[in-house]
Parts: structure tokens; sequence; C-alpha cells
């Protein structure tokens, strides 16, 4: 066929033919990355917090509980006994709990009280653990284990001393000033909450509240460091849980145990469903970023059937030429659908790559500066579609100067008078 | 008792029914082999002839057969084929694809339709026209950097090549000068002659009677521009 004219007529006009493939190009990596954005804000949402199969704390609202154990956001209503922790604990379906205790601060982050259990058994976006980037976990009263944007923000290093605020403003007039805590290990980012907090043992924050049991200290009662012993603290209560079941086909069951606890009330919540109800209350930032991307799409494809049609307007006269030795309707809407497709191809091809360099460019940056992972994963489905509908419209736009073509340039060609 | 190839039989046309006919002709016949030159200075309805001819336009009223068909009656895609396959035209302008070179744009109606005829063999006749038309230093030029003789060369080889049954053109001499002139209808006589081309030669230059068999003014043939 005299499809080789194709390819001759795009190097002839190379510069038209590389800036339609540009425009095209642009357009695709530009609705991925808007589409990409979009479905990363849902995901790292969503998965803040991962293979928890419950979260336990005082009976109140589900995303009440979701909020302050997980977001760090709000205050729990209640704490919850520890003996009631423990029982649960030891309930024959129940596989690991990681234990929380809130209520301090280190300038405005929250300080959060659990055991090392922490460092073992949490995870968040499918299945990445909590790792250290310096240091260990803390395996004294003392210590402090600290997010990745707390040591950043406060320029804290390893053996570094802080003393924490009691309450969780970032006013906080009362500080632990008796009882400073030395970092002990520093965390790598995990673009979640983790990421704001500060963790001590349960017994640590103990220890920091004995002679507070007024809610003040009183003067006198506090002790030094020395004067304390781990082994005496008593830890009473805590704010809430995380567990782990050993089946997950016994979760409902084991909420419902907990919901009918008769200690006292306490509710057990999935956090995936609360999560879910959680991005449903923010839903109309999605549907913000979908109404984004839908305008992304229609400039990026006017853009693209624009270019498209003056390339392949531009054949007119050849076309013409073609018409007068004897080249048919097909030949004619063979060539332009075969060009607007070639182009339409090739720049979707371009853009795809262009999308996948810019994630790769500028995905770190992203994740480190407003905690948004884009992961380089293959498109997805909907991703496809959008591709199949740029092509689609590719073809579309070809057809018309075809037709056209159809009518006109017989004329143009065989009565060229100069 | 030789064969028509074209034959016009009370052909009337215009492009707007409201106005008279731009053309009327009651018969015209060019016979196999025949070359005809067509006095028609502008004005006189020449291009609306030449497209009706190649059927590109339909007749509003009458007929014309084109090699004993009625062309008229045919769908788009077959007089599509058919001026591709049995009918040659050379322009005044030469139409030629800018960005193919010399060689490539003759070759050019070989790519539309397969004629049961080799590739290999048209190329040979390709090159051997190359070499009769002067055009091998330049065959693999493009076709926008030839001179104005050069291009009219080349097209008059394209229409050649595939040995139509009718050789239309149009004016191709008119951005010629003297010595181009007369070199292009020497070859073009000469070619016609021996593969035995039917030829429509248009044109206003009433010098170039000479090289034809017959002579028509198409004033006189056309009944409808004596008003």
């Amino acid at each position: 066929m005299i499809f080789y004219l194709n390819m001759k007529a795009m190097k002839n006009r190379l510069f038209t033919t590389l800036l339609c493939l540009f425009s095209i190009a642009l357009s695709v990596a530009l609705f991925l990355s808007v589409e990409r954005v979009r479905s990363g804000a849902r995901d790292g949402f969503t998965q803040t917090i991962s293979q928890t199969d419950l979260i336990v704390g005082a009976r109140g609202g589900s995303i009440q509980l979701l909020l302050y154990s997980v977001f760090h956001i709000g205050n729990p209503s209640n704490n919850i006994r520890f003996s009631s922790y423990e029982k649960i604990k030891n309930h024959p379906m129940v596989n690991w709990t990681i234990p929380f205790s809130l209520g301090d601060s280190y300038r405005g982050h929250r300080v959060v009280g659990t055991s090392t259990d922490f460092f073992t058994y949490y995870r968040f976006r499918g299945d990445r653990q909590i790792e250290f980037a310096e240091g260990s976990p803390f395996s004294s009263l003392f210590e402090v284990v600290i997010g990745a944007e707390v040591a950043k923000k406060f320029q804290l290093k390893l053996g570094d001393p802080l003393v924490l605020s009691h309450g969780i403003s970032s006013e906080a007039i009362l500080k632990h000033d008796q009882l400073p805590f030395i970092v002990a290990g520093i965390l790598t980012p995990t673009q979640t909450p983790v990421d704001k907090a500060l963790y001590i043992s349960l017994q640590g924050m103990e220890a920091i509240h004995i002679g507070w049991e007024s809610g003040v200290p009183k003067a006198g009662s506090i002790p030094s460091q020395d004067q304390i012993n781990s082994d005496e603290i008593k830890v009473n209560q805590l704010t809430a849980f995380l567990l782990g079941a050993k089946n997950r086909i016994q979760v409902l069951r084991l909420r419902n145990d907990i919901a009918q606890f008769s200690d006292e009330p306490l509710q057990a919540v999935i956090p995936a469903l609360a999560l879910q109800e959680l991005w449903q209350t923010l839903s109309y930032i999605e549907q913000i970023l979908l109404l984004i991307s839908l305008c992304v799409f229609l400039v990026g494809l006017t853009g693209i059937l624009i270019s498209l049609y003056t390339s392949v307007q531009e054949r007119r006269r050849e076309m013409a030429i073609l018409r007068s030795l004897g080249a048919g309707l097909k030949h004619i809407a063979g060539l332009l659908i075969a060009e607007s497709l070639t182009l339409v191809v090739v720049g979707s091809m371009l853009g795809i790559g262009l999308f996948y360099l810019m994630l790769s460019l500028i995905g770190p940056y992203l994740e480190s500066e407003f905690s948004l992972y884009l992961p380089l994963s293959p498109l997805a489905l909907n991703e496809w579609k959008i591709i199949g509908m740029v092509v689609m419209a590719g073809l579309c736009i070809g057809l018309i100067p075809a037709f056209k073509a159809s009518f006109n340039s017989l004329q143009d060609g065989l009565t060229q008078t100069n | 008792m030789s064969v028509k190839i074209l034959e016009i039989n009370q052909l009337r046309f215009t492009y707007d029914p409201q106005k008279p006919y731009l053309l009327n002709i009651p018969s015209f016949i060019i016979n196999q082999g025949e070359r005809v030159f067509l006095y028609g200075p502008s004005g006189t309805g020449k291009s609306t002839l030449l497209n009706l001819i190649a059927g590109v336009l339909k007749p509003s009223e009458g007929q014309i057969l084109f090699n004993q068909q009625d062309f008229s009656s045919l769908s788009p895609a077959k007089r599509d084929r058919i001026r591709g396959e049995k009918m040659g035209y050379i322009f005044q302008s030469f139409n030629l694809i800018p960005y193919l070179s010399a060689f490539e744009n003759i070759l050019l109606p070989t790519k539309l339709y397969a004629k049961g005829v080799a590739a290999s063999v048209y190329q040979n006749e390709a090159k051997l026209l190359l070499e009769k038309l002067n055009l091998n230093s330049v065959k693999d030029q493009r076709a926008s950097s030839l001179s104005i003789g050069q291009q009219q060369r080349v097209a008059q080889a394209r229409a050649l090549l595939t040995s139509p049954m009718l050789l239309i053109a149009d004016e191709p001499t008119s951005s010629l000068d003297s010595d181009n002139t007369n070199e292009f209808m020497n070859i073009l006589c000469e070619t016609a002659e021996k593969k035995k081309m039917t030829l429509l030669f248009v044109s206003h230059d009433k010098r170039l009677e000479t090289y034809f068999d017959r002579s028509v003014d198409l004033k006189s043939l056309n009944q409808a521009v004596q008003s």
C-alpha cells in the first residue's frame, strides 16, 4: 500500500509532527498525573494503617476512635482499664496487640506510650513495617523513639535530650522537665501520622505522671530519675489498642465479644471500614480532584484534536494530487486515519513514558514534602480507558478531513490553476 | 472501423440549476490512437469539460462514454479506479508530491492499484523514461528542489509510465519556455505514438496545433457559449 507516504510526509513536516506528538504526550502525561494524584490521595489515606483487624477503645464514635488512635487528631472520650486490655489480649482468638496511651506532647507533636510490639506488628500501606533510620526501640523508661518528621523539624539526633509537655496543645505550659527523655531511635519516613509522633514505653508514660494524680504536679512529689524503679511502675490505663486476630474470619466475632465486654463499655472498630467511612466524609476532595482531572482531560483532548486536525489538514493538497492519480476514498481515508492514529498512538506512548519519568523524578519529592505516595505501578484499568479514549478520539478526528477530502480535493486536485 | 475511446452525447452541464448551461456539447468523439488538440481560451468551460471527462463531475444531462462505458453511471469508487488505471493526467501545475524524490513521484500511480504488472517492470520503465527525459541526474532529488522544466518532465513521465488509454494534458506547457515546450511536445508525441496512446491536449496556444492529427475549437464545440 501507500502508507510509506505517511512516514515520508511526517518526516517532511518534522517540526509540525514533533509539535503534535509533544502536545499529545503532554496532555496524556498531565492527565495520568492528575489521575494518579487522585487515586494516590485516596490510597494513601485508606492505607494509613493496614493488617490491623480491630481498633479497641472506649465506647464512642468509630471515626473519633480512628482519629485519635491512628491520626492523632482530637481527644479520647475515655480511657480503658489496663485489666480489660490484658483480658482481651489473652483472648484465644487474639494474635497480637499494640497498646496506645496518649495525652502528652512534644512541641505540638503527640507522644504515644506503647509497647515494643508497635515496632513488630504495626503495618501500613499493605505490609510496610516500621523501620529505624537510626538507633533502636526504647529499652529503658526514659528513652524515646521519634518519627521522621519530628526528627527533621527539630533537628534531633540520637542521644539528644528532650522534655515532654503535659497535655496535647503546642502551648502546653506544664512540662515534665524534671524527667527528660533521650532519643534512642529515629524512624524512617512512612508518609503516615507515625512520622509526626514520638513513642515512649507505657511505663515511661506512667513514670512521668507520678505525683500528677491531681492533674498538676504536686510540689515535692515528683521523683528524680534515680528514684524510679521500672519494676515498681504499674500501668493502670490505656487510651486504645490495636489488635490482630489469629484468623481473619474471627474478626467479627471478636468485635461482638468486645462490644459485649462486661467490665466496662468498649468498642472495636474495623480500621478499613472506618477509614472508608472517614474518606466518604472527605469525598468532596476526591470529587474536586475528579473534576480537575476531567477538565485536564477535556482541555488536553481539545489540544490533541486541534493539532491532529491541523496536521492532517496540511496534507489536503497532497490528497488532491493522489485523487487525480486515481486514489479512491479508501486510499485517502486510509492515509489520513493512519496518520492521525500513528500520531495519537505514538504520542500516547510518549505521554506514558513522560508520566513515569515525572513520577520517578517528582515522586520522592511529593512523598517527602506532601506525604503523598504515588506508586510507580503499571497503569490501572481506568488509566488505560483514558488512553483508549484518546486513541478513539484521534481516529475520529482523522475521519473528518478524510470525509472532507473525498468531496473537496477531487476538484482542487484536477483544476489547480496556480 | 476505429474504436471510440471517448464519446460525448448531448452533454449539458451547469453547476447551478438556476443558471443557463455552462456546457452544451451535442457530440464529440475521440477514436483510439487519435491525437486531438482542443483549443480553449480561458472562460470557455475547458476545465469543466476536463473534469467531466475525468469523471470528477457528473453531467447534468447527456452521456459521456469512456471506452464504451457510461462513465457517469458508475460508482465513485469505480470511477476513481478507472481514472487511476486507464487515464493519465498532466496538469498545468505539476502536482508533484514535494517531499518525494523524482523517481518516487513517477512510480506513485503504480502504488495505488496493482495492475498485474510486477513492480520491477515499472521500475525499469521508469528508469528508461528518466533517461529519455534527461532526469537521471536528479532522480533522487526531492521534487520541490527541481527546476520548473524538470518538474514538468517528471509529471510527464508519471503520466506516461502506466501507458494510459487516454492521456489528458491540461495546459502542460504554459509555464515552460519555448525550448522546453518543444522538447516536451516531441517526447509526448513520440511516446503516444509508440504506445498507441490516445491524446487529448488542451491549450490556448494555437502554435502547438501542428503536433496533432486533429484540432478542435471548444468554442465551436460548445453551443452554450455562443450566446
